[in-house]
């Protein structure tokens, strides 16, 4: 399993629309800094997220300081914490910035 | 130890891609096996003809030719990042082994290290 970090939103940055092309079924995703907003439940981003990776993440930190509550339930807000353990165990980290 | 490189980004506008190809080179010289995915803007690196003295740049087309020196020969290249971009094979630099979608995630998938740059 590989955990692709997605640091940018797709709003404004092509980088999370390209992880999507090499996201296995077995992967997860974590969204991280800008990357929060393409957790925004009704998105299109965050459904092909969820379409596509068997488990999706998002740092609770980062979403908490931006202030998005709204996002699809989907997500597991996961902490820092929780983070480092999932970069751990994941075969490898693949960043999206 | 298997690396593979997935290079993004497009040349000359950033030091990005430049400076990616450097750490490729290093890793090659520590007798490393280096893989290189070039994908989105990436691909660009590949374009034929590239003219980087024109902006007191170092051309990054002659560092793909350099490869062979550093025992880099696994080179890839996506299609459908090329596709998007209106490339061809025709376009692009011959050493490139063009690769789908599938092959893509099944070079991630046997790498050691995956460098996303």
């Amino acid at each position: 399993m590989n955990l692709h970090i997605i640091h940018k939103s797709a709003n404004t940055h092509q980088s999370a629309h390209n992880a999507l092309h090499l996201i296995h079924q077995d992967d997860y995703i974590i969204l991280i800094d800008d990357g929060i907003y393409n957790a925004i439940s009704q998105t299109d981003i965050s459904q092909a997220y969820l379409n596509t990776a068997k488990r999706c993440f998002l740092l609770n930190e980062h979403a908490l300081a931006r202030g998005i509550e709204n996002t699809d339930k989907n997500f597991t807000h996961i902490t820092m914490a929780e983070f480092v353990e999932l970069s751990l165990i994941a075969n490898n980290n693949i960043s999206w910035y | 130890m298997k690396y593979l490189y997935l290079l993004r980004q497009a040349p000359y506008q950033s030091s990005l891609a430049r400076e990616a190809l450097d750490m490729v080179l290093a890793t090659a010289a520590f007798d490393q096996h280096v893989q290189l995915l070039f994908i989105n803007d990436g691909v660009f690196q590949l374009q034929k003809g590239q003219q980087a003295d024109l902006l007191q740049q170092k051309n990054i087309e002659k560092t793909l030719q350099a490869f062979a020196l550093y025992d880099i020969n696994d080179v890839y290249c996506c299609s459908h990042s090329l596709q998007l971009r209106g490339l061809t094979t025709d376009n692009i630099d011959a050493s490139a082994q063009v690769i789908d979608q599938a092959q893509c995630q099944a070079l991630i998938q046997q790498a050691d290290k995956v460098i996303s740059l």
